[in-house]
C-alpha cells in the first residue's frame, strides 16, 4: 500500500469512528429525552438525599406529571470536580430555563403573552408570581391570592364587590379561562357572563348568589382579616396605678412626719 | 469598744416592740417573690418583660442608673476622707463605702437580668471594645466594686460575728481560713488611699461615662447632648450625699448616737445641697442651649410627643429645677435650721430628683424615637410598659439593697479607725 | 482623674472627637492587658486586620420609583435568614414626599461605613468585616441591646424568643441558609455574607450570579435592588451609581455613611403600584 492510501484509510476510518461514535452519544440523548421517567427516577434518587425541600414542592407539582426533573432546570456549571464538594448545579436565565418549554414553541405561548403584559413592563418574571419549584402560586403569608401581593389597593376594593361575593377572583376577568397571561381584559370579558341587563339581574336572582350578595360583607369576613395599620397605640411608659400610689405614700409619709413627727434621735452629742 | 446600737421601737400600748424582725420578714418576702420573677426570667428569657425592640431598655436599666447614683457618695467621700484627710468625716464614710458597695452590687445584679445571654456577663471583662462606653462602664463597675469589697471586707472579717462563732472554734480549718482572710484584709486595709484613690477615678469616671452612654447616640436627638456626662456625675453626687445625709441621720442619730457630732451631719446635707444648687444651674444653662439658643428640629418634635404623653416638660421644671433649688437651699442652709425632720424631708428630693432625672433620660430617647423617613422626618411615639415580672426583679433587688442595709446598720461596727 | 478630665472636656467638645479618645485610653488598657495576659493578643491582631480594607467593598442601591411595594425582598429575606414575622431585617413601609405623594421605602440593613452599632457593642461582637459588610458574631453578644439603641435605622432585632422552626415565607421564598440564632441574642441583615463568601470561592461574582447575591436583590421581580462592589467600576452598582441622576443615603446628617443608596422618587416617573 501506498503510504497515501494508508493516510486516507485512516482518515476514512476515523470518520466512520467519529460518526459512529456522534450517532451512539446522540442515540443516548435521545433515550434520555424520549425516556423521562428513568432520568426523573434517576435523579430523585440523587437529588433527594440532599435536597428534600424542594423535592417535596415538585413531588406534587405540574413538572412531576411531565417528567421534568431537576437536571431539566438546575445544569452543571462548568467547573472541575464533583458535585456537593466543588462543582455546583445552577439555573441560567429564564429564558434558557423557562422559556424552552413555555416559550413561543410551544401551544400555550406563555412567553408572548407574558411579554405583552404590563408586568413584563415593569420588570417582572415567571418567578415573580411562580414557587419554581412548586410551580405554584406565590402567596405571600400575609396576602389571600398571589395577586394581593403586590396589589394590596386593589384587593380591598375587590372584597367588597359583588363579584367577590359571586365567588370571582381576580383571574376570572384578568385570565380568563385560556389563561392568558397578558392578564388584558377583551371586549368579550364583560358579556361572557352578562350577555345583557336582563340575564344579568337573572344572575342576581339566582340562589347562592343571591344569598352571598345579600350580604357581601359575610363573605368577606370569611378570608384572613384585613392587615390594617396598628391604630397609634397610646405611647409612653405605662406604669400601674400602684407606683404612683406607693411613691406618693413615701413621699407624703415623709412629708407628714417633717411636719406632725418627732425630731430623729437623740440631742447633739459630743463625741465621748 | 462596743458602740450600743439602738434599736428601732414601736410602742403599741403597752408592749415596746422591736420591728426588726417584721421589717426583716417583709424585706424576705420581698425577696421570694422577686425570685420567681428571677427564675420566670432566666427560664423564658426576655420575652417574659414589656421591652421591645423599639424601647429595648427599660425599668431595669433606671433602676440600674438610679442605684449606681444612689451609691454616688462613696466617691465623694472618698476624697473627703482620703485626700482631704478630714477626720470627723471618717464614720460617715464608712456609711458612704457600704452604699457605694450597695449601690454598685445592686446595679450589677439587676444588669444580668437584662443581659439576653445572663450566662456571657463575664464577655466584657475578656473580650475588649475600648471604644464602646457600655464596655467601659462594665469594666468600672467590676473594677470598682472590687475596690469597694476590699475597703468592705475587714469591717465583715472582723466582725466577731465571725470570730466568735463556734464554728470557728471547733475547725482550726476555718480558723486558718479566717485568719488569711484577716491577713488579706489587714493588708488591703493598708492600701485604703491607693484603694480609694483608684475606686474615686473609677467611679467619676463610669459615673461621667454613664452619661455619655447616651449622649453618643446621635441617632436619637435628645440623647446627643455633650453635658449629659457632667450631669450624671452632679446627679449622682447630689442625689447619692442627699441620701446619705438621710440615712446617716438614722444611723448616726437614731441608731448609734453619739458617734457623730451633728454638724457632721449637718455638713454632709450643706454639701449635697451645693451640689444640688450646681447641677440645677448646669441644667438650666444645659435647657437653654438645646431649646433657646439653638434648635434642633428632632428634640423639638420629640419633646412635643413627650409631652403628648407624659408630663415631660412639667417634670423638668418642677422636679428638677423648681423644687431642687428650694431643696438645695434649704440644705445648704442646713447650720442655720437645725431641724432634722425638715433637713431629711428636703433631702427626699435631690434623691428623687436623681431617679427622675436617669428614669427621663433613659425613656426620652426611646419613647419618642425619630424615624428614618427621608424626606418627612416625624417621630414614633412608641410604648412600654413593664409587667410583673420586671416589677418583681425590681423587688428583688431593692429588698436586697434594703435587707444588706438594714443588717449591716443593725450588726457591722461603722467605725472610724481611730476608734478601733 | 486625668483620665475622667479628658474624657469630659472631649466629651462636651465634640463627641465625635469622644472616639479617638476612647482609642488612646485603649491603647493604655491594651497594653496594661498585654502585661496582665488578659485578653489573647491575638485577638486585637486579628482585629486591627480586619480593619484592612479588602479588594470588594460591597454596596446595594434601591430605586424607589422602581419598587412596587410587593415586599418580595421581605419575604427573601424572612425565608432565608428562617425569621419570624416579628424579626424582620429588611422591612417595606411606605412613606410620603414632602409634596404628600406616598411612595414605598424598603429598609435593609445600611451597613454603615461609620456603623454606630460596631462602636457601641461592649464585646465587639457588631464588627467590621474587611469588605464593608457589618457583621455580627452570636457567640459573643451578651444581648445587652446596646447597638439597638445606637442604631439610627432601626435595622436589629433582638431574639426574644426561641428561633422558630420554619418562617411562614419558606419553601415559597426560598429556604433557610443560616443557622438560627439561640435567644437572647441580636441580628441583623448579614447581607447574605453566607451567599457572597461561598459565590467568591467558586468564582461567582456577587450582584451578576444570583447564587453569590443577596436573597433580596435576587427575589425583587422589579429588579429595584441592585447590588454589587462599590471598588468595581464595572459592577452593576458602579454603574447604576454612575447612571443615577441623583441618590440619596438615609439620615445622611448623622455621618453614618450607609452602603445603601437610594434614588429618590421622582414625581414624573410612572409607577403603577404607587400610592397604593
Ligand atoms: S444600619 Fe444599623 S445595624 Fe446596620 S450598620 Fe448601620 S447602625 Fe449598624
Ligand atoms: S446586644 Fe450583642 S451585639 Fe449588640 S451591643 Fe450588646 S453585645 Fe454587642
Amino acid at each position: 500500500m501506498k503510504p497515501t492510501k494508508s493516510l486516507f484509510f485512516i482518515a476514512g476510518a476515523l470518520t466512520l469512528f467519529a460518526v459512529f461514535a456522534a450517532l451512539v452519544l446522540m442515540s443516548a440523548q435521545t433515550v434520555s429525552a424520549i425516556a423521562p421517567a428513568e432520568a426523573a427516577q434517576q435523579d430523585l434518587k440523587d437529588c433527594l438525599r440532599c435536597h428534600e425541600q424542594p423535592a417535596a414542592l415538585w413531588e406534587s407539582s405540574p413538572h412531576r406529571e411531565h417528567n421534568v426533573s431537576c437536571t431539566v432546570c438546575h445544569k452543571l456549571a462548568d467547573s472541575a470536580g464533583t458535585h456537593p464538594e466543588t462543582a455546583k448545579y445552577t439555573v441560567e436565565s429564564e429564558e434558557t430555563t423557562c422559556l424552552v418549554c413555555h416559550g413561543s414553541a410551544s401551544k400555550e405561548n406563555v412567553a408572548s403573552e407574558m411579554a405583552a403584559s404590563q408586568h413584563a413592563a415593569v420588570g417582572l418574571n415567571c418567578v415573580s408570581c411562580h414557587e419554581q419549584h412548586s410551580q405554584g402560586l406565590k402567596v405571600a403569608s400575609e396576602a389571600r391570592t398571589v395577586c394581593e401581593n403586590c396589589h394590596k389597593a386593589e384587593m380591598r376594593n375587590m372584597v367588597e364587590s359583588t363579584h367577590f361575593a359571586a365567588g370571582l377572583s381576580c383571574v376570572n376577568c384578568h385570565m380568563g379561562d385560556g389563561k392568558d397571561h397578558s392578564m388584558n381584559i377583551s371586549a368579550s370579558t364583560c358579556s361572557n357572563c352578562h350577555t345583557d341587563l336582563h340575564q344579568a339581574r337573572e344572575m342576581l336572582d339566582a340562589g347562592v348568589e343571591v344569598n352571598a350578595m345579600a350580604n357581601p360583607k359575610a363573605l368577606v369576613t370569611q378570608v384572613p382579616a384585613e392587615q390594617t395599620p396598628p391604630t397609634a397605640p397610646q405611647g409612653g411608659v405605662h406604669l400601674p396605678a400602684w407606683v404612683y400610689a406607693l411613691a406618693g405614700v413615701i413621699i407624703g409619709g415623709v412629708a407628714a412626719w417633717a411636719v406632725f413627727g418627732r425630731e430623729p434621735g437623740s440631742a447633739n452629742r459630743k463625741k465621748p | 469598744m462596743q458602740t450600743t446600737i439602738h434599736r428601732p421601737k414601736l410602742q403599741i400600748g403597752k408592749h415596746n416592740v422591736d420591728i426588726f424582725p417584721y421589717w426583716v420578714g417583709l424585706l424576705v418576702a420581698g425577696l421570694l417573690f422577686g425570685l420567681v420573677g428571677a427564675f420566670t426570667v432566666l427560664r423564658d428569657g426576655l420575652q417574659v418583660t414589656g421591652l421591645s425592640n423599639r424601647v429595648p431598655w427599660g425599668l431595669w436599666i433606671s433602676i440600674d442608673l438610679s442605684s449606681i447614683a444612689m451609691g454616688g457618695s462613696a466617691f465623694v467621700f472618698g476624697v473627703i476622707v482620703y485626700l482631704l484627710r478630714l477626720k470627723r468625716f471618717e464614720t460617715i464614710g464608712k456609711l458612704a463605702v457600704l452604699l457605694g458597695f450597695l449601690g454598685y452590687s445592686t446595679a450589677g445584679m439587676v444588669l444580668l437580668f437584662d443581659l439576653g445571654q445572663p450566662l456571657r456577663f463575664w464577655h466584657p471583662v475578656v473580650f475588649w471594645q475600648p471604644h464602646s462606653l457600655l464596655w467601659e462602664v462594665t469594666m468600672c463597675v467590676v473594677l470598682y466594686l472590687t475596690v469597694l469589697v476590699a475597703e468592705m471586707a475587714p469591717i465583715i472579717v472582723e466582725h466577731p460575728f465571725f470570730t466568735d462563732h463556734p464554728l470557728y472554734k471547733k475547725f482550726p480549718v476555718v480558723k486558718k481560713a479566717a485568719s488569711a482572710a484577716r491577713t488579706i484584709a489587714h493588708w488591703l486595709h493598708k492600701a485604703g488611699p491607693a484603694l480609694a484613690i483608684i475606686g474615686l477615678t473609677l467611679s467619676l469616671l463610669h459615673q461621667a461615662s454613664l452619661g455619655a452612654t447616651y449622649s453618643v447616640i446621635s441617632g436619637r436627638g435628645v440623647w446627643f447632648n455633650q453635658s449629659a456626662p457632667v450631669q450624671f456625675v452632679l446627679s449622682a453626687m447630689s442625689g447619692g450625699t442627699a441620701l446619705l445625709f438621710f440615712l446617716g441621720v438614722i444611723v448616726f442619730r437614731v441608731m448609734r448616737p453619739g458617734t457623730v457630732e451633728d454638724s457632721a451631719l449637718y455638713d454632709v446635707a450643706r454639701l449635697s445641697g451645693g451640689v444640688t444648687l450646681l447641677l440645677t444651674y448646669l441644667r438650666l444653662w444645659d435647657w437653654a442651649v438645646t431649646n433657646y439658643y439653638s434648635f434642633d428640629r428632632n428634640i423639638s418634635l420629640q419633646t412635643e410627643a413627650l409631652n403628648a404623653v407624659a408630663p415631660y416638660s412639667l417634670s423638668f421644671w418642677i422636679g428638677q429645677a423648681l423644687l431642687p433649688i428650694i431643696a438645695g437651699s434649704v440644705l445648704l442652709a442646713a447650720k442655720s435650721i437645725k431641724n432634722f425632720r425638715y433637713l431629711m424631708a428636703f433631702a427626699v428630693i435631690p434623691i428623687f430628683a436623681a431617679i427622675l432625672m436617669r428614669w427621663n433620660y433613659n425613656f426620652s430617647g426611646l419613647i419618642a424615637a425619630p424615624t428614618y423617613a427621608p424626606f418627612t422626618p416625624t417621630i414614633i411615639v412608641n410604648s412600654y410598659a413593664p409587667t410583673w415580672v420586671e416589677f418583681s426583679v425590681a423587688a428583688l433587688v431593692i429588698s436586697y439593697w434594703l435587707l444588706m442595709f438594714s443588717l449591716a446598720i443593725r450588726y457591722l461596727p461603722l467605725k472610724a479607725e481611730n476608734e478601733r | 482623674m486625668t483620665e475622667h478630665e479628658s474624657k469630659q472636656v472631649n466629651a462636651e467638645e465634640n463627641a465625635g472627637t469622644t472616639r479617638r479618645d476612647f482609642l488612646k485610653l485603649a491603647g493604655a488598657m491594651v497594653a496594661a492587658a498585654g502585661v496582665t495576659q488578659f485578653i489573647p493578643s491575638a485577638k486585637i491582631a486579628a482585629r486591627a486586620a480586619s480593619e484592612e480594607e479588602s479588594k470588594h467593598q460591597w454596596g446595594m442601591l434601591i430605586d424607589i420609583n422602581r419598587c412596587i411595594g410587593c415586599q418580595y425582598c421581605t419575604f427573601a429575606c424572612d425565608a432565608v435568614n428562617n425569621l419570624a414575622e416579628d424579626m424582620r431585617y429588611c422591612v417595606v413601609t411606605t412613606e410620603t414626599t414632602q409634596s404628600g405623594d406616598e411612595f414605598f421605602l424598603s429598609r435593609p440593613c445600611m451597613h454603615c461605613e461609620e456603623a454606630p452599632c460596631v462602636h457601641v457593642c461592649p464585646v465587639g461582637a457588631t464588627y467590621k468585616r474587611p469588605d464593608g459588610i457589618v457583621a455580627m458574631n452570636y457567640d459573643l453578644c451578651i444581648g445587652c441591646r446596646y447597638c439597638q439603641i445606637a442604631c439610627p435605622y432601626e435595622a436589629r432585632v433582638f431574639n426574644w424568643k426561641k428561633p422558630i422552626k420554619l418562617s411562614p415565607q419558606s419553601p415559597t421564598f426560598g429556604y433557610p441558609e443560616v443557622p438560627n440564632r439561640p435567644r437572647g441574642v441580636v441580628e441583623k441583615c448579614t447581607f447574605c455574607s453566607h451567599r457572597i463568601d461561598a459565590g467568591l470561592e467558586r468564582g461567582l461574582m456577587p450582584g451578576v450570579d444570583s447564587q453569590a447575591t443577596p436573597a433580596c436583590v435576587v427575589a425583587c421581580p422589579t429588579s429595584a435592588r441592585v447590588f454589587g462592589d462599590l471598588n468595581d467600576s464595572e459592577s452593576p452598582i458602579s454603574e447604576a451609581l454612575a447612571n443615577a441622576k441623583v441618590t440619596l443615603r438615609l439620615r445622611e446628617e448623622l455621618s453614618t455613611k450607609p452602603r445603601v443608596y437610594y434614588i429618590p422618587p421622582d414625581p414624573k416617573a410612572e409607577n403603577p403600584f404607587q400610592g397604593s
